[in-house]
């Protein structure tokens, strides 16, 4: 019986004609029809199955093969099982020729669940059908369903014949076939979120009267004519604003609400509802309420009182209509209503949250006018609000803050003292592995970039407990080198640098040691390496010829021709050697106190170890110690250093800790001396070095001393040309900030040149860390998350990685792309601990970062800002200067410049308030050609500031303010600032 | 273990304006205790505008969602009403588990009276959410945490029925964070001047790097540089979400979880309080974390639980001490008692009053026993016999536990533990153990 009506379905299918199936379900009893589902389902997958057909690819069954398919489903299977086949394809012809003979009781559920999970109606239901079904009780629409499919029922649509093109027109008497439609389900869209604001919106009409074709016309209409409750429209539109509805289907009731025009009378009634709209998360509707209530607030039946309690919400918004509109509103209201100026004034304060000159200038004169200086609670609210007030508000406002007792204002004595960062403190010394469960737990934690400085710990640590590691131990460090073998089999997390790679490969090298040291042991470890060893093999043999990825690490190699990450390879494998030969002696590099510095006593102890041992030092180790080692005060070490150490390297650290002696040859390991000199003091050359092949090179290159220059530089660009249909080449300009990284020696001619190699041959050694500062640029990198590694290896002079940086971050006035952006944050997070002076690069990067593209990396440059200052390592004036050369040329928006100091640097301190002022200064003394654009709030800013430092403008600015004074929209700014010339001791200083 | 759950109610929440006075109902399910009572609470509201709009944020917070599509959105849960011991308490999360929020009416924010204490889902539908938005200052409301009288034509139907796949998410996140709100101290308080003031400088955007609140002089101020005295935030522009509350507020208060795993907002509005706790970040929800984990290796006695559930009412302060001397239990015993009714859906946490308080969550006990797949999974390496005991002198345990492809080393020293597994590599136990440890934990006790 089971197979009979299985072949006859299968007979059916093959026939490829649909009818058939009707009859053949018909006859079949509920038993019957559950027993054939799982064939059907079956034939689905067959049938539905996509095959490859010539050059294209098709489902295998043909049309009519899958609805018979479909019906058959429909009518065989359970509400689950249909709705887990997942489609809903079957027409309205179909169903109602099943509905024929069969009803599924799951029928409804499933519409309307449907409805609610899918953004079309199910079976392509329109409104007729539903409410067919509806009538026949088969559906019970829900408000989902009704919204999905009522907004195209409105239309009639027409195509011309031998034509796609379609045009509709609004039948607004198709909403009164059935009596629902008008008094039930329209309201519907004012609860549901529905398609409704954009169904016209690519409906062509056919005498260009689009406009027409609103749904919003239609409401007019049956509102007009009485068969729409205009009162509850009215109050609907209104509250959709606080549906959650998206902004486009918020703003299209509110356009809704303002087509039906309704009178004062109206509005004064449904006042309630209007105030309800000032909780919208949208701006439109409230800005729509406050512009009629511009005109209604002086009406008799105004809520007044209602009004102000919403206050709060309007006034402290960010968008500057709703604020102004509230104050206009509050203004009418204080002058009509004298009993409640008091209560109005004390609401207008909390306008002076904004940092809107013209806001708070507006709320000032409110006050000013109908406040009373004697009202002792509005003078403390006011109070509350003096430290946001701005010059021209303030003078304002001084009668009544003349009132206010001084501790109600927020008071501001941060940073006024110099903070001196200790460097070598107990605080921040960096905690080493006590034990060999330590090491083990490090092992398994070192690969996940938790801590920067796990790249020195690490291997320092191997060496320390190398002695200790034992048979039995050994296989301990299994979960790590897995975790190892994976990182270098491509499972690198975003935050992982090529320095985290380089670890992993050097641990992998590590653990070949230890298998050949501990043959029983290290089993596991084998068992490992034979695993992976395996997989690669099987990876190679691929079909794409694939780079690889397990190697010895004497082979690693970084990303391109990066040479920075040489020192770092370098310095591993050295201590990869070491480990190899069982020298068990401290690695010299590794930092004692965080970020990354050495103690110098330290490192002197850590030298005398290798002297002892009578084993040569490592040549990259050795660098990084030098350009890491902490040497100010560290001349009181100097007797200690003589007594312990002998030979070069004593001489070396002895000319790198003390303040004025001069290197002592005879120089071998050249490069530690030349390295020793840049850490001593970049600035001073030594004539002792003259042989050295560093010094016919130009000192910036070692010192990070460059040149740079911002303005428009040329380029060949391409457009697609409409006349000549095809790409042309045109010359564009770009804004652009260069650095010069290879300045121009004084050329020798050849002659000379060869006569010099020969009198003076030069001495030269490979890898000195300074000159290894050189990373390519490229779209995409992973150095990024290397940079605070970079900026560990030379925290002492980082001013070449910081150029460096700078020209790959701040080139242009956009940042370009995301690695670039965490390549600054990482850099500016760098510069957050700093502890010795900012010199040039790093004022200039510091100078950019202030006016960068990313908000982020804004903030932090202004948090690295207000840390300098507070610790004197920075020059404000400096990167005034740097600032001014960006304005001239307009390299970046003003705007992201004194939005930033409105929220992250104006007010931190009085001494941070005189620095930002010179700052400023120096910035608008460079601005000599005339005006920029968003200048007059930085001129703002400048007057605010000389109010608050008690200060006058600086007398080299009148030549430009007089310039200024002449722009119309700036004259009112240089105005405020005149005010301020007086004779003035601060200004005389600078 | 249906994968749905399914809201029944006996009508839509609605207000209604009946004789001047807007009456508020809200419509209640409990899958537990289906129709036992039917109202909890019919009284006045005094602050009707702002309990309003505290209700308006739990809904938004409730409809949000700060790592999951749009389509996963439409799948609502209603919040939770909590009414006994004179205080009305609703809570809901967001729906990516990262965000909950808890509006507590204290008893002076309303004038009625309790018929009975209990927990229950409210419905929360968007015309009432609407209509709450007309609430004005002046008006009088009266609320109704389910149907004081059954209508005729809503006796024993249920009209309005809401299918949605079980909240398993909701659920795990609403045990889990009462937890961190019991580790968490006041850091910060602001007034309202200060707190608009901070709410203005939410950076715009998605910020994807944590920012951190500290006080420069008197202001308050977000800042991505990582300070030491500030509170960590990922996810910052989750925040926003108290944007329409804060200028109505009298303070605020800002409490961090000990080790920054999470942050609570409280607003204050006299005598209404609305709370926000953000998860460490937004793509983390409270719900995978697991701090609720170690409190559930050692059981409690059963017949304890069921005493406890017996006998406390609604909003109950709980007092383990006073528990263990009443049931004679070891102290020891008890310090993990809290942890374990929080995780089993039974205590809140009140940050104001720094206590646990009864509610039993509206959901079947089964259900959120079965969410903690970490335990689980540690059940499974010890019924799988993956666990070795190398050594144990009390301070020190060491064991190796099989993991896949590796043995994993777990040493707990002096109640320390540490495990060489990449998630406790990555977090440092900071987001629970991993199962590793939990399984030796188990082995042990």
């Amino acid at each position: 019986m089971k197979n009979q009506h299985i072949d006859q379905f299968l007979a059916i299918l093959k026939k490829n004609k649909i009818p058939p199936i009707y009859p053949f379900l018909e006859q079949l009893s509920h038993k019957e029809r559950r027993a054939l589902a799982p064939s059907i389902k079956k034939q689905q997958k067959f049938y539905e199955e996509f095959i490859q057909n010539g050059n294209s690819w098709r489902s295998r069954g043909s049309m009519e093969q899958q609805k018979i398919v479909h019906i058959a489903l429909f009518v065989c299977s359970t509400g689950k099982e249909y709705e887990r086949q997942g489609h809903s394809w079957l027409e309205e012809k179909y169903i109602k020729r099943i509905f024929e003979f069969y009803i599924p009781d799951w029928f409804g559920a499933y519409i309307n669940s449907r409805a609610l999970e899918e953004g079309m109606a199910p079976f392509r239901m329109e409104y007729d059908w539903m409410m067919d079904l509806q009538s026949k009780k088969i559906l019970e629409p829900s408000g989902p369903l009704i919204v999905k499919i009522l907004p195209q029922f409105l239309y009639d649509s027409k195509q011309k014949k031998g034509s796609y093109h379609r045009t509709y027109t609004r039948n607004d008497t198709k909403l009164l076939k059935y009596p629902e439609t008008l008094a039930h389900h329209i309201w519907l869209f004012f609860e549901e979120e529905s398609t409704i604001h954009w169904t016209d919106q690519y409906m062509n009409s056919d005498d260009n009267t689009k406009d027409l074709l609103s749904w919003k016309q239609a409401f007019k209409v049956h509102c007009d004519a009485g068969r729409i409750d205009r009162k509850r429209l009215l109050r609907s539109t209104l509250e959709t604003s606080n549906m959650n509805f998206n902004q486009s289907s918020t703003g299209w009731f509110i356009d809704l609400f303002l087509l039906m025009e309704p009178s004062p009378e109206e509005l004064l009634k449904i006042q309630d509802s209007l105030f309800g709209v000032f909780n919208s998360p949208h701006s439109k509707p409230t800005n729509t309420v406050l512009r009629y209530f511009k005109k209604l607030c002086l009406e008799k039946g105004f809520l007044i009182d209602e009004f102000l309690a919403s206050t709060p919400i309007l006034l402290t918004s960010e968008v500057k209509t709703t604020v102004t509109s509230t104050l206009m509103i509050l203004e009418k209201l204080a002058k009509k209503h004298p009993n409640k100026s008091s209560e109005i004034c004390n609401t207008v304060c909390q306008a002076f949250v904004s940092n809107d000159a013209n806001i708070q200038v507006r709320a000032a004169k409110i006050i000013a006018k109908y406040g009373d200086p004697d009202d002792m609670p509005l003078c403390a609210t006011l109070g509350g609000y003096a430290d946001f007030l701005m010059h021209e508000p303030h003078e304002l406002l001084a009668r009544f803050l003349a009132q206010v007792d001084e501790d109600n204002q927020i008071p501001e004595a941060l940073y006024a003292e110099v903070i001196q960062k200790e460097v070598l403190s107990a605080d921040n010394k960096v905690i080493y592995p006590e034990s060999l469960d330590d090491l083990m737990f490090l092992a398994s934690a070192v690969f996940d970039h938790n801590d920067e400085l796990h790249l020195d710990i690490f291997p320092a640590a191997l060496v320390q407990f190398h002695d200790q590691i034992s048979q039995e131990q050994v296989h301990r460090f299994e979960p790590s080198l897995q975790r190892a073998y994976k990182i270098v089999m491509g499972d690198l997390r975003a935050s992982m640098g090529n320095l985290d790679h380089m670890l992993a490969v050097f641990f992998i090298d590590y653990c070949g040691i230890l298998i050949k040291r501990f043959p029983k042991g290290a089993q596991k470890l084998k068992t490992l390496k034979d695993f992976y060893h395996k997989k690669e093999k099987e990876r190679m043999s691929g079909p794409y010829n694939p780079s690889k990825r397990l190697y010895p690490f004497k082979d690693w190699f970084g990303p391109g021709d990066s040479k920075i990450y040489k020192p770092f390879y370098k310095r591993l494998l050295f201590i990869l050697k070491q480990l190899r030969e069982q020298q068990i002696l401290p690695i010299l590099s590794t930092p004692t106190h965080y970020p990354y510095w050495i103690d110098p006593m330290t490192l002197v102890q850590r030298v005398k170890c290798w002297q002892e041992a009578k084993v040569p030092i490592g040549h990259a180790d050795m660098q990084f110690a030098i350009s890491r080692c902490y040497s100010k005060d560290s001349e009181l070490l100097l007797p200690e250093l003589a007594k312990q150490l002998t030979g070069e390297v004593q001489r070396v650290l002895s000319f790198l800790m003390s303040k004025e002696s001069s290197p002592e040859g005879p120089f071998k390991t050249i490069a530690h001396w030349f390295a020793a000199s840049i850490v001593k003091n970049p600035e001073s050359t030594y004539s002792e070095f003259s042989k050295f092949s560093y010094s016919s090179e130009h000192r910036s290159k070692f010192t990070g001393d460059f040149q740079w220059k911002v303005g428009s530089t040329e380029f060949q660009n391409s457009r697609w040309d409409y006349k000549k249909s095809k790409m042309v080449n045109f010359t564009d300009y770009r804004k652009m900030m260069k650095i010069d990284f290879y300045p121009k020696s004084k050329s020798a001619t050849f002659l000379e040149s060869v006569f010099k190699l020969k009198t003076f041959p030069k001495l030269h050694q490979g890898l000195m860390l300074y000159e290894e500062i050189h990373f390519r640029r490229e779209w995409y990198e992973t150095s990024a998350s290397d940079v605070k590694r970079f900026y560990g290896m030379l925290p002492n002079n980082p001013e070449i990685l910081l150029a460096k940086i700078c020209d790959k971050t701040l080139r242009y006035p956009e940042i370009q792309g995301e690695t670039f952006k965490r390549m600054l944050i990482n850099t500016l997070e760098v510069l957050l601990d700093q502890t010795t002076s900012f010199r040039k690069m790093a004022h200039l990067l510091l100078s950019g970062a202030l006016i960068c593209s990313d908000k982020t990396a804004r903030s932090l440059a202004a948090e690295v800002w207000v840390y300098g200052e507070t610790h004197e390592l920075i020059n404000s004036q400096e990167i005034g200067g740097n600032l001014g050369k960006h304005f001239i040329v307009e390299f970046a928006p003003l705007k992201r410049f004194t939005d930033l100091i409105m929220e992250s640097m104006l007010r931190v301190s009085t001494k941070h308030d005189e620095r930002l002022q010179m700052m400023i200064e120096i910035a608008l003394i460079s601005v000599n050609e005339g005006s920029v654009r968003g200048l007059k709030k930085l001129l703002e800013i400048y007057g605010e500031l000389l109010r608050r430092n008690n200060s006058s403008p600086l007398a080299t600015l009148d030549l430009n303010l007089e310039l200024w004074s002449k722009v119309k929209s700036l004259s009112k700014s240089v105005k405020d600032i005149n005010k301020y010339k007086t004779t003035n001791p601060i200004a005389e200083s600078h | 273990m249906s994968e749905t759950i399914t809201y029944q109610y006996q009508s839509n929440s609605n207000i209604t304006k009946k004789k001047g006075v807007d009456e508020f109902l809200l419509s209640k399910y409990n899958e537990v205790q289906q129709n036992q009572a039917p109202c909890f609470f019919w009284g006045k509201l005094t602050d009707p505008y702002i309990t309003a709009r505290c209700l308006i944020t739990l809904s938004n917070t409730v409809q949000s969602s700060f790592n999951l599509s749009p389509f996963q959105l439409a799948l609502l849960k209603d919040p939770i009403v909590t009414a006994g011991n004179e205080k009305i308490r609703f809570e809901g999360f967001s729906h990516c588990a990262g965000v909950y929020a808890r509006v507590d009416v204290l008893p002076d924010g309303h004038d009625g009276e309790f018929l009975e204490n209990g927990t229950t889902n409210v419905d929360f539908n968007q015309a009432m959410i609407g209509a709450l938005g007309s609430v004005r200052k002046n008006e009088d409301v009266v609320l109704s945490v389910g149907e004081k009288e059954v209508s005729l034509s809503h006796k024993g139907k249920k009209v309005v029925e809401r299918k949605v796949p079980l909240p398993t998410k909701w659920i795990k996140g609403l045990t889990t964070v009462q937890l961190y709100l019991s580790d968490s101290e006041a850091t910060f308080e602001m007034n309202r001047i200060q707190a608009v003031q901070l709410f203005r400088s939410i950076p715009k955007g998605k910020p994807k790097i944590d920012y951190y609140l500290i006080m420069r002089g008197n202001r308050p101020l977000l800042t991505p540089s990582k300070q030491a005295n500030g509170v960590c935030i990922g996810g910052v522009h989750r925040l926003r979400l108290l944007e329409h509350l804060v200028p109505h507020i009298t303070k605020l208060k800002v409490f961090a979880h000990k080790t920054m795993q999470s942050t609570t907002w409280q607003l204050y509005f006299g005598n209404v309080r609305f709370s926000l706790s953000l998860s460490r970040d937004s793509w983390r929800g409270f719900s995978g974390e697991g701090a609720a984990l170690e409190s559930l290796i050692e059981d409690v006695p059963e017949a304890l639980i069921k005493r406890f559930d017996h006998f406390s009412y609604a909003n109950q302060e709980f007092n383990p001490t006073l528990l263990a001397i009443d049931e004679g239990m070891d102290f020891k015993k008890m310090d993990n008692i809290s942890g374990r009714l929080s995780a089993m859906g039974m205590l809140g946490f009140d940050l104001d009053e720094n206590h646990f308080f009864y509610r039993r969550l509206p959901f079947k006990l089964n259900r959120i026993m079965s969410l903690n797949p970490r335990l689980k999974n540690a059940e499974k390496l010890l019924t799988e016999d993956k666990v070795q005991i190398v050594s144990n002198s009390g301070e020190r345990v060491e064991a190796l536990v099989a993991g896949s492809g590796v043995h994993h080393s777990v040493i707990i020293d002096k109640g320390k533990p540490r495990c060489t597994c990449t998630w406790f590599a990555r977090h440092q136990g900071e987001r629970g153990m991993c199962k590793h440890i939990l399984a030796v934990k188990k082995k042990i006790s």
